[in-house]
């Protein structure tokens, strides 16, 4: 039977897509619930500051990429198995991390901030937050910082970046603590954010070890030829200007005045 | 600009479709190899069968997909560093995704098919071998067209809840209509919206196949004897 | 192979093991009541009934648990009347809004199946209870209720696998079952075959124990329902 023999053949090679081999085409995975670093559009299309220069790193490097969205929970497992080559999304370089993989060099330097409701006046600090809702994305350094200063509130993980946004609005949660930045530029910019205010020390990679040093594209530890290439098309992008008029573009200040 | 999610939305329900489709594919080759297992002779072959139906009917569909799509590559890329091999196996979420469904209700199809074969009385295929017709001609002729009758209800059931079963693989990343429906809720604010149009879409599709499997059973039913009134 | 880790985090397991049985037998058992109830109105004479219960049924079968749980988890927070009246502190708690979606969602599923019972039960016993006099009450718990239980038993028993198999998309509103554990260990540790592998063999335990329990109860109950033996 011809068309039974057919789906099984494109059963088969759907179920093998994806041979890599150590060439010119590599696959970087983002977890695409992070606007406006990494996000998807209304028409479904990839877009937001990390993918802007994930394009422009590639284009620079002569690399062929393929920028895909993936769940975060299985993103940086994946990178260790070899699935993705490489993932850019916001990644904070931490010692932990830099124990299971590679680094690029530092692209951007993160602050972190809580961000609650107007009017909550809520102490931010581990007293003044117990007993209380605290919402973050899981696995990420925000809640390697959460878990390890603020034992006394109740923490929140989330698989997603924006999820929590809507269990604040909701009141399921008091607190979010994430990337200035993001919350910033997505979430207060928007209607349901016009209730809630950052509030709380602005926090970076020298006030606790769990923030780490910056934040980098992450390659698999035993791709070298990829890191080396990576950091060259990083670098002819920072010489280029192109990195200062992303920042420009999405947050009016360069990433060195953060 | 709610519009263009809600287009975007709606638009993720054909891969919802296809994912749907080809996993059905999949599952009733699989059941019907399996059914043919489970009514041979060979003890080995209804063991076997008896594992992977076992296996696949007690794990939940989720940590099924979860162990297809995570922990298989995994396995298979540490074999292959071991064994010395530069080669790196992966599945894309739709892959994965197929391959489980069509794992999973391939073992719920082969106990339909396997019940629908059962139904068929045997004396009808000692009379189709005395007349000298061959086992292919036998099955197309004789033992398909009762099979499809017999099975339909099983087999509806099995689809229907396949149909639903997908919006699971939205949570490996697969770009369907589940996986934009929480998108768009995230992005908009408006979960409730979202999540019931992606509903109004799976009810859908239930009532439409309701109605096409339902008329496709009263076309195999012809001629069938119902109950004497 | 990371199987310490595993070891180290048995007690996570056995916990997350303690909320699936919470979340699979707390339904399971508001459900029954609720199916047994609808599944004796569901072929009323009265068609606004009759329609009621059927069109819930479709619904709550038509969809995927997954959006039913999205949407009485996300979609109801989004309205203020909701968030600013007494039955919040209920709704915003992820283990209660998990639980009534799986009530809503099994009890739809007992009920079509307790229905189909009740309706392959022979004519002759029913009026052979109206001929005695038996008021419609008594009718129900004598006769319709153990022959509709017994009938039903084999899909129900399929039922409550599915309810098992289910508690694992709790895992996706934070909820720390077994799946959730397997989940969250995956994202800590790095590793993702062993927490996904123990899982697995975790909830085929559970269902050969729960399968188990249900042949025993089909040959204590059911067991005139079998073909005869010689």
């Amino acid at each position: 039977m011809n068309s039974s023999c057919k789906s099984l053949a494109a059963t088969v090679a759907l179920l093998v897509s994806g041979l890599v081999f150590a060439n010119d085409n590599i696959t970087i995975a983002t977890d695409a619930t992070f606007p406006p670093f990494e996000s998807v559009d209304a028409s479904g299309k990839l877009v937001g500051y990390d993918i802007e220069l994930a394009e422009a790193v590639c284009k620079e490097a002569k690399l062929n990429c393929n920028i895909i969205g993936a769940a975060w929970e299985g993103m940086i497992p994946s990178l260790l198995s070899k699935k993705y080559d490489a993932l850019i999304s916001q990644l904070t370089v931490t010692s932990a991390r830099r124990k299971i993989m590679a680094f690029s060099d530092v692209y951007s330097l993160p602050v972190f901030r809580f961000v609650a409701r107007k009017g909550s006046n809520l102490v931010i600090t581990p007293e003044g937050l117990k007993g209380k809702v605290i919402a973050v994305q899981t696995g990420t350094p925000m809640d390697a910082y959460i878990t390890r200063y603020f034992p006394g509130s109740t923490i929140k993980r989330y698989s997603g970046g924006s999820e929590p946004y809507l269990e604040l609005a909701a009141g399921r949660a008091d607190v979010h603590f994430s990337y200035e930045a993001q919350v910033l530029h997505s979430f207060l910019r928007k209607d349901g954010g016009k209730d809630f205010e950052l509030v709380g020390p602005r926090m970076t990679g020298k006030d606790a070890p769990e923030f780490g040093e910056g934040v980098a594209i992450a390659i698999n530890k035993s791709n070298t030829a990829l890191l080396q290439r990576i950091n060259e098309g990083l670098r002819a992008v920072r010489d280029s200007g192109q990195l200062d008029a992303l920042d420009a573009k999405y947050f009016g200040v360069s990433s060195d005045a953060q | 600009m709610l519009s263009d999610y809600i287009t975007t939305v709606l638009g993720a329900g054909w891969v919802s479709l296809q994912l749907a489709f080809i996993s059905l594919v999949l599952a009733v080759v699989i059941g019907l190899l399996g059914a043919l297992c489970k009514r041979s002779e060979h003890r080995v072959l209804r063991y076997l069968l008896a594992i992977y139906t076992t296996f696949v009917r007690g794990v939940p569909d989720l940590v099924l997909m979860l162990l297809v799509f995570y922990s298989l590559p995994a396995l298979l890329n540490q074999s292959f560093e071991t064994l010395g091999w530069d080669y790196q196996v992966e599945f894309s979420p739709f892959a994965a995704g197929c391959a489980t469904l069509g794992l999973i209700f391939g073992a719920y199809m082969t106990e339909t098919f396997r019940g629908a074969l059962q139904g068929i009385p045997h004396g009808q295929i000692e009379a189709a071998q005395a007349y000298g017709l061959g086992r292919i001609r036998t099955f197309h002729s004789i033992v398909l067209p009762q099979m499809i009758r017999l099975a339909l209800p099983g087999f509806t059931n099995n689809w229907l809840v396949m149909v639903k079963a997908t919006a699971l693989v939205s949570l490996l990343g697969l770009q369907d209509i589940m996986f934009r429906a929480r998108g768009a809720a995230e992005a908009t604010g408006k979960p409730f919206t979202f999540y019931l149009i992606a509903g109004g879409f799976y009810l859908a599709i239930t009532v439409l196949s309701l109605l096409a499997l339902a008329w496709v059973g009263r076309r195999y039913s012809m001629g069938v004897r119902g109950l004497s009134r | 192979m990371s199987w310490d880790v595993i070891f180290e985090n048995i007690g996570r397991f056995a916990d997350g093991a303690k909320l699936t049985l919470l979340l699979m037998i707390i339904p399971l058992a508001i459900a029954f009541v609720l199916s047994v109830a609808l599944a004796l109105l569901r072929d009323s004479p009265r068609l606004w009934l009759r329609s009621l219960i059927g069109g819930y049924t479709l619904v709550f079968r038509g969809t995927p648990l997954l959006i039913q749980l999205f949407l009485i988890y996300y979609g109801l927070a989004e309205f203020d009347l909701l968030r600013e009246s007494f039955i919040w502190p209920w709704l915003s708690s992820p283990l209660i809004c998990v639980l009534i979606a799986f009530v809503l969602n099994t009890t739809a599923y007992t009920t079509e199946i307790f229905a189909g019972g009740l309706r392959h039960l022979p004519p002759g016993e029913i009026e052979a209870a109206r001929a005695y006099g038996l008021s419609p009450w008594a009718q129900a718990k004598r006769i319709l209720l153990p022959a509709m239980l017994t009938r039903s038993l084999s899909l129900y028993g399929n039922e409550t696998i599915m309810m098992l198999h289910a508690t694992s998309l709790a895992s996706t509103i934070t909820l720390m079952e077994i799946t959730g554990v397997a989940r969250n260990i995956t994202l800590n540790y790095y590793i993702q075959f062993e927490p996904y592998v123990t899982a697995g063999c975790i909830y085929l335990v559970l269902t050969f124990i729960l399968v188990g329990c249900f042949r025993f109860a089909e040959w204590r109950w059911a067991a005139y329902m079998q073909p005869r033996r010689g």
